[in-house]
Formats: C-alpha cells, structure tokens, sequence
C-alpha cells in the first residue's frame, strides 16, 4: 500500500490530541469526583441523579419538620405534666372540702382561695406560648391569647356569685406538618381538647369556678368534682396521644433516615466515580500517549532523502 | 547516422528533464493540502523506416497528469458533509447540555430551594424569617427561569450567527467555483488534451469545502466544467453561474431564520452540511428545550398561582397571585399580512395537565378557524361555534374578528420562563391560611408544598419530574450527537486517507524516481558524448 508522506503526520497529530483529550477527560473527572461530567455520557444516570437528589432535598426536608414538631409536642408535655399535677392538686384538695364536713367555714374559704391561685396557674398554662411567640393552645389562630377570664364589671349589682366566666378566642382546628411524602401530624392540640369547652360550660375552668363558689357557699358536691375528674380524664387521654405522636415522628424520622441513607447509596452509585478504576485508566492513558509521542519523533526521522 | 544518435539522446534528456521536474514539483508541494501528484508520461516517438527496419527516434512527453479519482473525491465530499453536519449540531448541543444540567446553572437546585422554603413557610407559619425566605426564593426562581430563558437565547443567537456565515462561505465559495468554471473551460477547451490539473485541484479542494456546509451532487460538463446542485436538484452552479443562498427572518419570529435561493424557501432541502446541522440543532434541541423549560415555568407559575389565591394572608386578605407572566400570560403574534382582527390566551388551570410544550396556529379563513399544533403538526379540533375555546390547556378568545384570512401564532410555553416573574415582596402577603384567615393556619401553605410531588403537567409528571425529562433528553442528543461526530470524523478520516494514499506525495517514493530519472538523464548524457566521439573518430580517419 502507497501512503503520502503529509497523511500520517496529520494522523499521529490528531490521534495524539486525542489522547491528550481523554486524558484530560480522565483527569478532571478524578479532581472532581464524578463518574460523568456532563449529562451526555449516561443521559439516564444523570435524570436519575437529578431525581436522587430532588428526593434527598425533600425527606430532608421533612426531618426539619419533624424537629420542629417534636420540639412543639416536647413543649405541649412538658405544660400538661404541669397541668395534670395541677388539677391532681385540685382534686386532693376538692376531696378534703367535701368529705371533710366538721370543716369550718373558714377552712373551706382556705381552700377556695388556693383553688382560684391553682386556676390562675392552670390558666397561665393554657396561654403557653412557644420559642416564635405562637400560644400553643390556640389551634391556628395561633397569635391570639386563647384563654381569657372576663371578670364582670365591679360596678355592676352585687350578685350571690361575682365569679369570673371564662372565653376561648382561639381557633377549633390544629395544623397539621408534612413529614412524609403522604404523612401529616398534627403538632399540637387545641385548647377545647385539653382543656374542655368554655362555650358549654364544660371546661376545666368552669368546673374550678363552680366548685369554688360551692367551697364558698359551704357546700361543697361530689358532683362537680367529679367534672373536675373529668378534666384530668381530657388531659391524660391528650398526654398520651402526645407520646404516641412522637414515637410516630421518631418511626418516621428512621424511616427517612434509612430513605436518605439509601437514596445517597444510590445517587453515589450513580454518579460517584470508581477512582481506582479510573487512576489505571489515567496510568494507562499516559502510557499510550507517551508511546505515541515517541514512536511519533522516530518516524518522522526516516526519509530516502537522508541517503541521497 | 550519428544525427541519429544525437537526436534520440536529445529527447531523452527533454523527458527525463521534465520529469525531474514534475518530480521536483510533487516534492515542493508534499505539504499543500488537495495537491494531488502528477506523473509525467513517456511514449516512444513513431520509428521511422530506414533500409529495411524501423529504427526507433526517442521518446516524448505526452501528458502531466494529476492523480485523481471520481469516487475518492465524492467520498470526501459527502463525509464532509456529514461531519459538518454532526460538528455544529453537536458544538451547539452540548453548551444546552452543560448549561440546564449542571446544578449551578440549571433549575433543579433553584425549583428544590423554592420548595424547600415553602415547606419551611407550613411548617411555621407565622415565621416573618420564613416567609421572607419563601419571597426571596420566589425571586430567586423566577430569576433563574429568565437567565436559563437569556441563555438558550445566547445559544439561538450563536446558532443563527453559524448560519449566516455557513451562508457567506458557501456564497464565496459558489462564486469562486464559477469563476474557476470558467477557466478551466476556456484553457480545457484552447489546450485540447492537456488538463490545468491546479486548477482542478484547487476546485476540488473549494467543493469539499463547500460541502462542509452544505450536501452537493456534482455533474461534469464536456468542457471541463462543473455543475452543483442541492436537494432534489436545484442548481446551486450551472457552468458559469451560480445561485446565491440568503438568510431571512421567518414572518412572526424575527430569531426564527428561513434560508433563500432565488426567493424560493430551500430550508428543508439539504440533509447534511453544518446548515443542515444549525437547523437541526435549531429545530430538534434548541425549541423543544425552550418549549419543555417554558412548560415548567407556566406550571409552576399557574398551579402556584391557583392554590395562592384561594388563600388568606396575614392580613387577612385573599392571597394575589405569586407569579405573573409579563408582558402578557400567553404571547399572541399577528402574521405579517394579516387583515387585522385581535386574538387573546390564557392558561386554563382545570386542564393545565393537558398543557403541551408546543406552539399552536391559529388560521382564520373565510369566517371559520383552523387550529395546528405546531410539534406534531397536529389539527386540533375546535368546538362547531368556533372561539371562544379551551385546548390543550389554553383558554383563546377572540377579542375582535379579523377582517379577512389572517394568521396567529399562540406560543402558551415556548416564552414563558422568560416572562414569568414573582411578583409578591411582602412576607406577610403570603397566602399560608386556609379560608379561615387564621395566622397559624398552614393548610393553603401544605397544599402549596404539596406540589411538588403532585403529577400536574403533561402526562402525569410532577414540575422536577419534567424538567429531568428535559435534561434526559438534552442530554441523549448530545449523546447522540458525539458518537455521530465521532463516527463521522472516521469516516472523513478514511476518506481523507483514501485519498492521501492514493493521490498524495510520498518522499520516498519521489527520491528514487528522482533517483531513477537522473540515472536516465546520465545515460542519455553519455550517449550525446559518445556521438561526439564517434563523429571525432570519423573525422580523424580522413585527417
């Protein structure tokens, strides 16, 4: 075969350009640490890479959520531990009132009084506010005071019982947080849940206001403490579904936790590079280039010309 | 007798002379690209007859030729064709590769961002901080949406640069074709048998490099001249005449270009070159990139927009919309010609699942319209009254009637990411509440978060879940487009060393005719001395 003298040379030129582009291809793929520079060289790794880490972003997401809602149901027990010593209290005390019947009347005004300190107490509860300032039993409405003691006017006529009545001016309905891709938790509890409803008259304060006018009027009945029983019963059902919901955030939080891990296993396989595999390639690479170049400088001594 | 002699060794120095000569000319031009190498041919002059034999008279040149080969050459011709063609689509898409899948540049990082403020806005609803995030990465979306949008602008912008001056080439070099037409047929025609081979080759180097930008089938003339044609046929050179190529603006968009030859559209007539592979690149990356990036845009900006303003912010008013689309929601482009009339578009939330990445036609002829969508060139059915109409997720109304046959381009995608725009700057102006209007009330703020995972555009994908179809398919063009570049640069290559093979200079092989040439030349030298001796000899015999 018959082969031009300019050819070759142009062909060795470009074929060791080529080396050195793949070279250099191997190199920057080592300083960065992937497996492909551009979407290009395995279009589909690289839509599943984008998905990988899309999904990584978003449970991630969701483990702040669940932080944010534990911290607020960690701050809702810690206030009804406070609100069921309270009204545990209460109970102690409403039970010497009414089984102590050679009690004095003074006796019984001692204990109104310290009933109306423990539902001042009890009511300081339910305005609870959080870290961002939110009252945290006030449902979504949650930069309004909820609980609220409306004394009656002082100028008013003198009834038998100028006790307070009570309001609750938050919202009925609680958020709910996002901390799966189809899992919500509610992070709280309305007032009306805890602490009964002021509306009907049922609410643990309402029981404290009538027993305490009972204690006054000295005659104290088994049956309006037993609301205050009922009361206690709201808020341990409500403690207990706390706990629930926190063992259900920290199933969840393990379970994107091992979501994450995964899809981090995945996205690595995908997208990191293999750097032993591609150190020989760049060994190997550097080899031929090198073969190139001087096989390239022996050649293009020889000419007939020389001999002439 | 001895006339004889010298006369014989006469032409013999004459046609080793030549010969070296030519040699000498193959050796200074071992380097010049489309030289092809000449040989010199010998044949014996006609003997004449003399008492009873034919006694023979030397030799003579009859012809330098070039080497060549039809084949070859249109072998390099339409490799290079091909590789110009898979040289600009494949520079051109691998910017748009680059560009929409790394995670600085492209949108996947500033769409996770945007929702992952979102998310933090439900989670904490009355945060101002968070809030205040949300707004500044609404901004920060809708900004990356316009620079992604200004990019693939930059690239149409580059594309239509290669092809105005693939156009300018291939006019210089039509131009310079004719003009080497006709001097080739005038010395081919006064010469007779002897071909101006530089010319030729010089010719043949302009067609394969006008067939670097642009396919063409070749047609010898009797006269030495060449005819050129693209496509089907349309003469590109007719012997001394050549059509020139113009780049115009198509009538409704002035980025789209459309490529002339005597006022006639020839666009679509050639299947290779770098033209073909501009068009290409234009045609089937470039708009369905744009198109695809804009239906991201449209369905985040409107499914956004929808649960926004059923909303209620922390003032209590219902939530405004979070995103706009300037100057207008969908952009309707009069054709130039059109007897007025004025047609309007908008994004239809209930069916926005049915929104395509397409433009769409609307023509208006004797009263009735017609619509095409313009990706599958497909007729939409419009309902027998006519507009107003909803398709494909488009609301269009006519707002007056044209007067006569007219034509609109509605385009719901294909501007979108460079119009939209966020437009809320006020954290408190964020819609987080349900129609309750309670400030801890994060429901509107879930459900907003919530669309992330919900398949709200076409075909059931979700806004990440199209964008990553987009970046896949970019991204297997560009696949494409390398390995064909680098099949085609082999096949180029073989033809360029086909041809190297068989009509290039080799120096070796040049030294020993040179060798072999010089020795004859000796020869016939030594053969003129010892005529003169025998004529001295003669002379001295009769001293």
């Amino acid at each position: 075969m018959r082969i031009s003298t300019a050819y070759p040379q142009q062909f060795n030129i470009n074929s060791m350009a080529n080396q050195q582009a793949q070279l250099t291809n191997t190199q920057a793929k080592i300083s960065s640490g992937q497996k492909y520079l551009t979407p290009s060289e395995n279009p589909s790794a690289a839509a599943y890479s984008l998905g990988f880490k899309e999904s990584i972003a978003l449970t991630t997401q969701y483990q702040e959520n669940i932080a944010a809602a534990n911290q607020r149901l960690g701050l809702e027990e810690t206030a009804l531990t406070n609100a069921t010593d309270t009204i545990q209290r209460l109970q102690e005390l409403g039970l010497q009132g009414v089984s102590d019947s050679g009690n004095s009347t003074i006796s019984r005004n001692a204990i109104a009084s310290e009933f109306d300190q423990l539902s001042d107490h009890l009511l300081s509860l339910a305005n609870t506010r959080n870290a961002n300032g939110e009252y945290i039993f006030a449902g979504t409405k949650s930069t309004t005071m909820p609980y609220s003691k409306v004394v009656a006017d002082p100028n008013a006529p003198e009834t038998d019982t100028p006790a307070p009545s009570f309001t609750y001016a938050g919202s009925f309905k609680q958020r709910a947080i996002q901390v799966g891709i189809s899992r919500t938790i509610t992070d709280g509890d309305t007032g009306p849940a805890v602490f009964g409803s002021t509306q009907d008259g049922t609410s643990v304060f309402d029981a404290i206001k009538k027993f305490t006018a009972e204690l006054k009027a000295d005659k104290p009945t088994l049956e309006t403490l037993k609301q205050i029983d009922d009361a206690l019963v709201r808020v341990t059902t409500v403690h207990a579904s706390i706990g629930a919901r926190q063992n259900a955030l920290d199933r969840q939080k393990a379970t994107n936790d091992d979501f994450i891990i995964n899809t981090k296993t995945a996205l690595s396989n995908v997208a990191d590079l293999d750097m032993a595999d591609a150190i020989t390639k760049l060994n190997s690479q550097q080899t031929s280039l090198q073969a190139a170049q001087q096989s390239f400088a022996k050649v293009q001594g020889m000419s007939l010309f020389k001999y002439l | 007798m001895s006339s004889g002699i010298l006369g014989t060794a006469l032409t013999g120095l004459m046609a080793f002379q030549r010969s070296m000569q030519t040699t000498s000319n193959n050796v200074a031009n071992v380097n010049t690209d489309g030289y092809s190498r000449q040989d010199t041919n010998l044949s014996t002059n006609p003997s004449s007859y003399s008492a009873g034999n034919f006694v023979g008279n030397g030799v003579d040149v009859t012809s330098i030729t070039r080497n060549y080969d039809q084949f070859i050459n249109s072998n390099i011709r339409s490799s290079a064709s091909s590789l110009g063609d898979a040289n600009a689509f494949q520079a051109m898409t691998a910017q748009v590769d680059n560009l929409l899948a790394n995670p600085e540049s492209g949108m996947s990082n500033a769409i996770k961002s945007f929702f992952n403020s979102v998310n933090g806005v439900s989670s904490d609803p009355t945060s101002l901080p968070a809030r205040q995030v949300m707004v500044s990465e609404a901004k920060t979306l809708s900004t990356q949406f316009n620079i992604v949008s200004s990019r693939l602008d930059t690239f149409r912008a580059q594309n239509n640069a290669k092809m105005q001056e693939s156009v300018d080439k291939i006019n210089s070099f039509t131009q310079n074709i004719a003009d080497l037409n006709v001097k080739i047929a005038t010395l081919t025609s006064g010469g007779g048998t002897q071909a101006p081979n530089e010319l030729l080759d010089q010719r043949d180097s302009l067609l394969a490099q006008l067939a670097e930008h642009i396919d063409v089938a070749t047609l010898a003339r009797p006269d030495g001249s060449i005819d050129v044609f693209i496509g089907q046929g349309q003469a590109l050179i007719s012997g001394d005449a050549r059509s020139k190529l113009e780049l115009t603006n198509s009538t409704t968009d002035i980025m789209q270009k459309t490529v002339l030859m005597n006022g006639y559209d020839v666009s679509s007539q050639f299947s290779s070159g770098a033209l073909a592979g501009s068009i290409k690149f234009r045609d089937q990356v470039l708009d369905p990139a744009q198109q695809q990036l804009g239906l991201v845009a449209a369905g985040i900006g409107q499914a956004f927009n929808d649960i926004h303003t059923q909303g209620i912010d922390l003032n209590g008013a219902v939530g405004k919309a979070m995103f706009t689309f300037e100057p207008e929601q969908i952009p309707v482009f009069s054709s130039i010609g059109n007897a007025g009339g004025y047609i309007k578009a908008t994004f239809d939330s209930a069916t926005l699942n049915q929104m395509q990445a397409s433009d769409y036609r609307l023509d208006y002829a004797a009263g009735s319209y017609t619509l095409t969508r313009l990706n599958d060139n497909t007729k939409v059915m419009l309902p027998t009254g006519g507009l107003p109409t909803t398709v494909d997720g488009i609301n269009i109304t006519q707002v007056a009637p044209p007067a006569g046959t007219s034509s609109f381009i509605i385009r719901p995608t294909y501007l979108a990411a460079r119009n939209i725009n966020a437009v809320i700057t006020d954290p408190r102006a964020i819609a987080a509440a349900s129609t309750s209007g309670d400030v801890g009330d994060n429901t509107n703020a879930l459900a907003l978060a919530g669309l992330e995972n919900q398949g709200i555009l076409f075909g059931g994908n979700t806004l990440a879940q199209t964008y990553q179809t987009l970046v896949a398919k970019v991204g297997s063009s560009t696949n494409a487009a390398n390995v064909s570049l680098s099949a085609q640069k082999a096949l180029n290559n073989q033809a360029i060393e086909a041809r190297a093979s068989f009509a290039g200079v080799n120096l070796d092989e040049e030294a020993a005719n040179l060798i072999k040439f010089q020795n004859a030349y000796q020869a016939s030298s030594q053969v003129i001395a010892i005529s003169r001796s025998l004529f001295d000899s003669l002379l001295g015999a009769i001293r």
